[in-house]
């Protein structure tokens, strides 16, 4: 990647297709934490370096399996993708945030990878993911007719182990969730890792895949939905 | 962001409406009128609790899900070219 493609992916939260809503005129895009890192970094702090990578590294593995076939690639790519870090790191101005310059390097280095291998998502799977009226949860399970039309037919069952911590436990619900996750499609998978996986604010999600806020609640929704049937299936 | 349900402004929404709404909700993102409508439901319906609480457990539980770190060679590659590239004498 050379360095004018480093700059335009550090660009791309003044990018004009997003909602004006989204476009938050600041003078820079860095939290404070990651205003910190930086500075460290630039110091040479290996340290920091090593910080950096194990913050964001899960993140990045996740969002290449987006693009490529199998995890030996996406090792690759993200290992390419901490080179380039690494060589650009004194260009990067702080425009964007340091995680969305990241991850947008790595986007466009999977993206790249995927199309050479001609194992990427197709575009049409991309397209067809928000483009229809579907609801994302089942529409047979609400009433169709009568005073109680739209409400719940077929209402959720309460799972026994109702915290986060009892789930994770559950390898039957950890299992479950994780094959869901990885059979989503390409534009699901992506806004839940980034947003539910990492914990990505909404706002520097839609900067990062170019999308309205309304497109990503739309696909996060269906992510979310398909996830939670999943377990729903599983400990049902 | 609009509220585009304004016909619940009369009726308020049905189970279906605020399954529909879970995420936004959620994430609180939801305009103030549509966020009031969902929460008098939510008191009122306990199939939408329990549908609202599994969607919440689902966010929690992907984000407690096992971090991934590069193998031990991968990491010192990378740390070996950060610091030829960013040595503190350099
Ligand atoms: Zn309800």
């Amino acid at each position: 990647m050379n360095a004018d493609t480093v700059t335009s992916i550090e660009s791309m939260s003044h990018n004009p297709s997003i909602s004006p809503k989204l476009q938050v005129v600041k003078p820079s895009g860095l939290t404070k934490a990651e205003d910190t890192i930086l500075a460290r970094l630039k110091h040479g702090d290996e340290g920091a370096f090593d910080e950096l990578v194990n913050q964001h590294h899960s993140a990045l593995i996740r969002m290449a399996m987006n693009y490529v076939a199998d995890r030996e690639v996406a090792e690759e790519v993200v290992q390419d993708t901490w080179m380039a870090v690494i060589e650009s790191l004194n260009r990067f101005e702080g425009r964007s945030s340091l995680r969305t310059w990241i991850c947008g390097i790595l986007i466009h280095k999977a993206k790249d990878r995927g199309v050479r291998e001609k194992r990427h998502t197709t575009f049409s799977a991309f397209e067809s993911s928000d483009d229809d009226n579907d609801e994302a949860v089942d529409p047979s399970r609400f009433q169709q007719t009568g005073d109680w039309a739209g409400h719940w037919a077929f209402p959720p069952q309460p799972w026994d182990d109702q915290t986060p911590e009892k789930l994770l436990a559950s390898k039957q619900a950890v299992d479950s969730m994780q094959r869901a996750i990885e059979t989503l499609p390409a534009t699901l998978k992506e806004v839940l890792i980034l947003r539910d996986v990492e914990g990505v604010e909404a706002k520097e999600v839609c900067e990062l895949l170019k999308i309205t806020e309304t497109n990503l609640y739309v696909r996060l929704h269906r992510a979310r939905e398909r996830v939670r049937a999943a377990v729903e299936t599983a400990l049902g | 962001m609009k509220d585009h349900r304004p016909q619940w402004i009369q009726s308020g929404p049905s189970c279906r409406n605020v399954a529909g709404l879970a995420s936004e909700y959620l994430d609180d993102c939801l305009p103030v009128l549509t966020n009031v409508r969902v929460g008098l439901h939510l008191a009122s319906c306990a199939d939408c609790r329990i549908y609202m609480k599994q969607m919440a457990l689902v966010c929690e539980v992907a984000a407690g899900l096992p971090k991934q770190y590069p193998s031990p060679i991968t990491r010192l590659r990378l740390r070996q070219h950060f610091a030829c590239c960013h040595s503190p004498s350099s």
